[in-house]
This record gives C-alpha cells, structure tokens and sequence, in this order.
C-alpha cells in the first residue's frame, strides 16, 4: 500500500502555512520540517515534554499528537510569545530569575505556563507544579522556573516585585506529591 | 505509526468497525492517538479516525453514568459527575496517571484498552462495577461487558463507551504507591464495601502491579462478605489477598515486595473504605 501525501493549511502562531502531511505523522517531525525548531525532539514517547505545543491553547506533546488532526487548529510554539527586542513577560521573568539554562525545556515551559496563566490568574505552587509535571528539566530545576510563573500571575504582582531571594536546594520536586497517593 | 497508509474519517460508527474489522492486523481504531503513537506498531497501514463519532459525552442516564470512550482524560479528571461517583476514586487514578500535558490527549477508551499492568484506572473501574459498551459488528446492537470481562473482547470490536451504576450504599477507598511522583504506581488497591445493617453486603476488591494485569481479588470479596463494616482486624483479608495475586518482578519491585506491599495496602484502603461514612 503507498502512502498518501495529503497538502494541507496548518495555523501556526497565527500564520497560513501549508505542510505536506503522511496519514501516520506526527506533529512533532511536521513542525520541524517546516523549521520551527523551538519544539525541540526529545523522547518521543511524551515523556519529556521538550516538543510541548499549543493547540487551540491546550498544552499536547507534538510527538504524539496526529498531524492529520492539526488542520483548523490554532498551533502555537515558543516563537509567537515574544522576541529578543520584546520579551513577554513570562520570557522577561525567566530570565531575571535564571529560569533557564541549556535552554531544551524552555519553551515548552514557557508555553505551559503560558496556558496556565490563560486559563487562571490566580494561580498557587501546586498548579504551577502540576501543570509543569509534563516538562523534564535536568538543569535549574523546578524552583526557578516556578517562582518566575507565580511572579507572573495577577496574585503574585506584589511579590514579583521584591527581590528573589535563594530558598531550598531545586530538588526534582515536581509535582510535590507524596511516594504514597490514595483516593 | 511510521507505515500509516490511510487515515480515514468514517461517517459513522458502523463505518469505522466496517473498515477496521477488514483487516484488524493492520487497521486501528484512532482515538487520542497516544498509546499508537507511543507504540509506534510497525504493521499498521490504517487508522479509523473516531473524533467525528461523537463518543466524547458525560451523561447520567437513569441509574448509571455513560462516559463515552473519547473523552479526554484530563476532561474526565474535572468532570463533576466523576467527582460525585464513587468518593471520587476514579477522578484521583485518573489525576495520578501520567501528566497533565499527556492527559490532555489520551482518552478513557484508549487508556481502559491498554490494559496496562500498573494502570490505576482499570482497578477503579473494576472497584466501581463499570461495564464497557461494546460494538461487535456493524448493525449489530451495543452489548454490555463487565470491565473484568474484557479479556473476551476480540480484535476490530469497537469500545463505544464505559457505564459505572450510581449505587447508594457503597464505601469507596483507594491506595497506591509509587517511587516518584510521575513513575507509575508499583501496586494498587482500589476497594468498594456495600453496607447494609453494618454488614457488608458485598465488596469489589480491585487490584495492580500485583498481577501480568488488573484484576478482581475474588478471594479477598469472599472473605469480606457478612463481615461487620466495622473491619476491626484485616489480617484474614490480607491473607485471602495472597491467593489472588500473582506478583510480578521488575526493576521497580521484587515478586516479594509486591506481594508484601499489596497486603499493606490492602489493610490501608480497608481502613479507609470502612471509616468513609455512610
């Protein structure tokens, strides 16, 4: 059986771009391809969460979400945030508090975060936890990044803007569950 | 999913079994597409597309609620009427499965079909007496399987939806344990008591990681049956739960610690299930 190519019109940070999709695709190879290279290959098994997009808002794992689903979708990565001479201020806020460091998570941080604070101006630790659980970061942690997204939030706007002061050691604390969970 | 030939959106339900049921080898019902897209099945040439279906509903429908097999897992997850069913044991597996950003995608059909050996939300289905709703073949009615039925299922059968009756009576409780907080759990036991004059009347003793799958601990139902609700000593319960399980060994746990870790558990969601009040 041959595979058939199917030309579509993807919506991506709010522009028309046509892609050439395989029924099997997935997004991830797809967005790639056409060189938005801010949704970074990671472990394809959406462990890692490094290819984290948007669509129609909603945080999904590009590399196992269907291309042939992406058409009539808003699709929206790292780039529609911001840029270098106008940071959003969650961009702004990562990098005041050193939120980043090799950088291969970000993005899909700052899109998470990006929904959250969307979808709730009001947000607490555990959300922001939660919410980033799907994100693996084997640099800073989660404590920076955590901080800077609370910062960001209509609740925290007083706090964010007193200093950032040094707290616990960053232990790979996401989300702060116990080993024991039970309904 | 690398060798996809065909993505097809069927215009109807006896559409997508019609295709499928054609070659159920090479043909796959395409749900969130998670658990494909994970497997990455090498022999996989068509996918039935099953988002224009329409199987993505709550409703209450008289004594049950019908969960349809598309709705998203994290949709689930806030639903109100999950939260009221149960003390809510399905809602908490469903928020202790993967990630937020995972549950986004899957749904409840693709997770009960995976069956997976530390899976959280087939014990809770068990424990709730759910059925799955059933297409076998295209114009045939919906038949109704018990969840621990599902072994009967055949290749190219189509899960439409899953039904839990709205029981009154019943005590619901629920403990895990997992290693980190995003690993999955080493062992579960979900436990549902009906009380009847401060008897239990009948139990649903649901449990995983301590078997190849899922499964029913009929021995530990036997032994609670006619048992005061009171539950003052558990350790007949924790023995019965011995002949039930078949522990397997990983790099998460020994057949042993398993094997000990269920009894544990077990005696805590007792606990647990008999202090809920009535």
């Amino acid at each position: 059986m041959t595979r058939e190519t199917r030309r579509v019109l993807l919506e991506v940070d709010g522009n028309q771009v046509q892609a050439e999709i395989l029924p099997g695709d997935r997004l991830l190879r797809v967005l790639r391809a056409l060189g938005f290279s801010s949704i970074k290959y990671g472990c394809d098994t959406g462990d890692c969460g490094a290819c984290t997009i948007l669509v129609d808002g909603i945080p999904h794992f590009a590399c196992l979400y269907p291309a042939v689903r992406a058409p009539g979708r808003a699709l929206m990565t790292v780039a529609a945030m911001g840029h270098t001479d106008a940071l959003a201020p969650l961009q702004r806020a990562f990098l005041e508090r050193g939120a980043a460091q090799c950088g291969y998570c970000t993005p899909a941080m700052l899109l998470v975060a990006h929904a959250l604070l969307q979808r709730e101006h009001v947000i607490d630790e555990a959300s922001v936890r939660e919410a980033l659980g799907g994100v693996l970061c084997r640099c800073t942690g989660y404590l920076k990044p955590v901080e800077a997204i609370r910062a960001c939030s209509a609740n925290q706007s007083a706090e964010a803007a007193l200093p950032v002061v040094d707290s616990a050691p960053a232990i790979d604390a996401i989300p702060s569950a116990s080993r024991t969970r039970g309904g | 999913m690398r060798n996809v030939c065909v993505h097809t959106l069927p215009k109807s339900i006896d559409d997508a079994l019609e295709i499928v049921q054609q070659d159920p080898r090479t043909s796959a019902y395409l749900g969130g597409g998670t658990a494909l897209a994970e497997r990455d099945d090498p022999s996989l040439e068509t996918l039935v597309d099953l988002a224009p279906l329409g199987l993505n509903r709550i409703e209450t429908l008289g004594p049950e609620l019908r969960i349809g097999a598309m709705v998203g897992l994290e949709i689930a997850k806030n639903s109100t009427a999950l939260h009221s069913i149960g003390n809510g044991i399905l809602a908490q597996a469903i928020d202790s499965t993967r990630t937020q950003i995972w549950r986004n995608q899957a749904t409840l059909g693709g997770r009960i079909m995976e069956a997976e050996p530390g899976d959280l939300v087939l014990p809770a289905l068990l424990s709730l007496g759910a059925s799955l709703c059933i297409l076998r073949a295209p114009g045939t009615p919906e038949e109704r399987v018990r969840i621990q039925d599902m072994a009967t299922l055949e290749p190219g059968d189509l899960l439409l939806a899953v039904t839990i009756p709205i029981a009154s009576g019943w005590r619901h409780a629920a403990e895990w344990m997992r290693i980190s907080a995003l690993d999955r759990p080493v062992a579960a036991c979900f436990v549902g008591l009906h009380v009847v004059d401060g008897r239990i009347d009948a139990a649903r003793v649901a449990c995983s990681g301590l078997g190849p799958r899922p499964f029913r601990a009929r021995n530990v139902e036997s032994a609670l049956s006619q048992r005061p609700a009171s539950l003052e000593s558990f350790e007949s319960f924790q023995s019965a739960l011995q002949s039930d399980m078949q522990p397997p060994g990983d790099l998460r746990a020994s057949p042993a610690y398993r094997a000990q870790l269920g009894r544990v558990l077990l005696g805590r969601a007792l606990r647990r299930a008999a202090s809920v009040p009535p």
